[in-house]
């Protein structure tokens, strides 16, 4: 039984089109012309108890619209959605407090006081019991390593330590299902690292379902066995990480060491070439065909070293995010 | 209920802990309304200098409602203000998003989540004129006096409460509403006067004050039994009419709260 069910989902912006400059605002007075933003436009997909899955898509492909409306911020255009089975914007409380939403870009944290302040006001806004805060409390502060910094004011953290701050935050509830919104988003490499590691561990720890979104493909590589891609709204792809490879490389690439000098227009008569640094080559081949081109290239040329190799999973989404012919 | 008086308790711990740090700032506002409330209170003694009753009112209940009037306003500065004057900015910033997700009543989050401590000053002056002009006019007080001069308070704090947040919410539906600050102060400027002085100029000026008496002209007036003891319970009637219909806007404008993008 899914915990998140989403059907045929569909949000449009109502948009006031506005002309530019002076005499465009006077006009706008009197003819209001709006038009839709369709930022998701029918999405479908179950989601699993447990399961922590990665929603990547190019800016403005719909991922925080899709995850405002599952918080129930958002009333959606048309579609069903349930989570644990409550109707989101119906925003009933027991329901509230099963699930928190993380945002990377804003802060829930009182500016000006410690964070643990800001934790006790969570504590009592989702009645959280004594016992139950603070051994959450403790869990989640030896966990993400923040126990000197309870205690100062959250406009003197870093970035990094402030992010920390509002996990624990959003989790001092316990909440089931956790929505992060680009969580690592500014963050530099060492701290992206951290904060993936202290995802991954709290959903094993506590079985939580997570949706993730981010645009740090590292973050979903290492996290998500599943990934949901949507652009424009709609949803490309949702399946294994690894299927994303076979659904949309439909070439490979082949990696050959040469022993002598060799031209470049013989080698584009086998595949694409995409790198070209004698005594290295990179050429991309149609999956199809890629034997007989390993072949035909040991054949005709001094080859020292051939590999067969799938195309990275950044290019692939890259590609896919650009719309590009992934020939 | 209970719970979110509690709720409230530590939002004003937070703003406590949040305010101290401006201690100088507080200290300020305090001495500034001490200037504003000795002028105030000088306009009206030269008032009444020169005739004892004005529209049926005498100095001490004139000093009995502006203390009143300080005390309803201090409560909604103090708890209420700050938010409802953001809330505009918040809506188009889509700042309620958090808000959102409690599950806490969003209204009441959205209106008490930032207080301002230096406002108490005029609660506490207030309450000092009011209660000085009472008993300059000789009546004692009982104990029903004293509960339902708390009513006719909170009562008269909603009823401001809701005259300002109704306007507020009307930026759900607009892209910017910045006429919110001149329309607190119009407000809270036609407040600070009984309405019976706008009374005779124009039936349809009455109508359209009929909310504003319920603000602190009428609390005024049942506490100094200038109005049958019935109407204590048509103010409690028109505060919970007010606050509901208020609340229901609140939910209806919900629909159109699209958050903001990223
Ligand atoms: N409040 C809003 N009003 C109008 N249009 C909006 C609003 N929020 C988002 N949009 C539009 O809807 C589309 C989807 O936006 P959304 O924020 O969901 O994208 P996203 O996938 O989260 O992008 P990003 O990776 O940049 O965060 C965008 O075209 C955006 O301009
Ligand atoms: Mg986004």
């Amino acid at each position: 039984m899914p915990v998140i069910q989403v059907q045929n989902l569909k949000k449009y912006y109502k948009v006031h089109q506005k002309e530019p400059g002076l005499s465009g605002s006077i006009r706008s007075l009197f003819s209001r012309k709006y038009y839709d933003a369709k930022a998701v436009d029918g999405v479908s997909f179950d989601i699993g108890e447990g399961e922590l899955v990665g929603f990547i898509g190019p800016n403005g492909a719909g991922k925080t619209t899709t995850l405002k409306v599952l918080s129930g911020l958002l009333y959606p255009t048309s579609g069903t959605v349930s989570v644990l089975g409550f109707t989101p914007w119906d925003r009933k409380p027991e329901f509230q407090k099963q699930f928190s939403l993380v945002m990377g870009q804003k802060n829930q944290l009182w500016w000006d006081l410690p964070a643990m302040e800001s934790f006790i006001l969570n504590k009592e806004i989702y009645e959280v019991p004594d016992a139950q805060f603070k051994q959450t409390l403790d869990e989640l502060v030896e966990l993400l390593e923040v126990k000197d910094f309870l205690k100062v004011q959250v406009r003197k953290l870093s970035l990094g330590q402030r992010m920390k701050m509002e996990l624990i935050a959003a989790l001092i509830h316990s909440p089931r299902i956790l929505f992060l919104d680009e969580p690592t988003i500014g963050l530099d490499v060492v701290m992206q690292k951290k904060m993936r590691d202290f995802i991954k561990e709290y959903n094993q720890r506590f079985n939580s379902t997570i949706i993730l979104t981010s645009h740090y493909m590292d973050d979903v590589k290492e996290l998500c066995e599943r990934v949901i891609i949507i652009d424009k709204g709609r949803l490309l792809f949702d399946g294994a990480l690894a299927e994303i490879i076979k659904k949309f490389a439909n070439h490979k690439l082949l990696t050959a060491v040469f022993s002598e000098e060799v031209n470049r227009e013989d080698l584009e008569k086998i595949g694409q070439v995409k790198e070209f640094d004698y005594p290295r080559a990179v050429i991309s081949v149609k999956r199809t065909v890629a034997s007989q081109a390993a072949a035909q290239l040991l054949q005709n040329f001094p080859v020292a070293d051939l590999n067969i190799e799938e195309p990275q999973i950044e290019d692939i989404i890259r590609e896919v995010f650009t719309g590009k012919d992934l020939a | 209920m209970r719970r979110y008086f509690r709720l409230l308790y530590f939002l004003a711990k937070n703003n406590l802990a949040r305010e101290f740090e401006f201690r100088s700032y507080l200290v300020i506002r305090w001495l500034t309304d001490l200037i504003w409330v000795a002028l105030q209170l000088i306009l009206i003694v030269v008032f009444f200098s020169f005739s004892p009753q004005i529209l049926g009112w005498n100095r001490y209940e004139i000093f009995m409602f502006t203390g009143l009037f300080r005390v309803i306003k201090g409560v909604f500065d103090t708890f209420a203000r700050r938010n409802i004057h953001y809330l505009p900015e918040n809506i188009n910033r889509g700042d309620l998003d958090y808000a959102l997700t409690r599950p806490v009543n969003s209204l009441f989050l959205m209106s008490f989540r930032y207080h301002a401590l230096g406002e108490t000053s005029s609660v506490v002056s207030g309450f000092i004129i009011f209660i000085w002009a009472f008993s300059q006019l000789g009546s004692g007080i009982g104990l029903i006096q004293i509960v339902s001069l708390l009513v006719l308070i909170i009562t008269g704090v909603i009823i401001l409460y809701c005259l300002v947040l109704g306007f507020a919410i009307l930026s759900f539906f607009t892209t910017r509403l910045t006429a919110l600050s001149s329309y607190y102060e119009v407000l809270s400027n036609t407040l600070r006067f009984p309405t019976d002085i706008y009374h005779r100029y124009h039936p349809l000026l009455d109508v359209i004050l009929l909310p504003l008496v319920f603000a602190v002209t009428f609390p005024t007036k049942i506490f100094l039994n200038r109005l049958p003891a019935a109407f204590l319970f048509l103010q409690i009637l028109a505060a919970a009419i007010t606050l509901f219909l208020v609340y229901r806007f609140w939910h209806f404008a919900l629909r159109h709260y699209s958050s903001a993008s990223s």
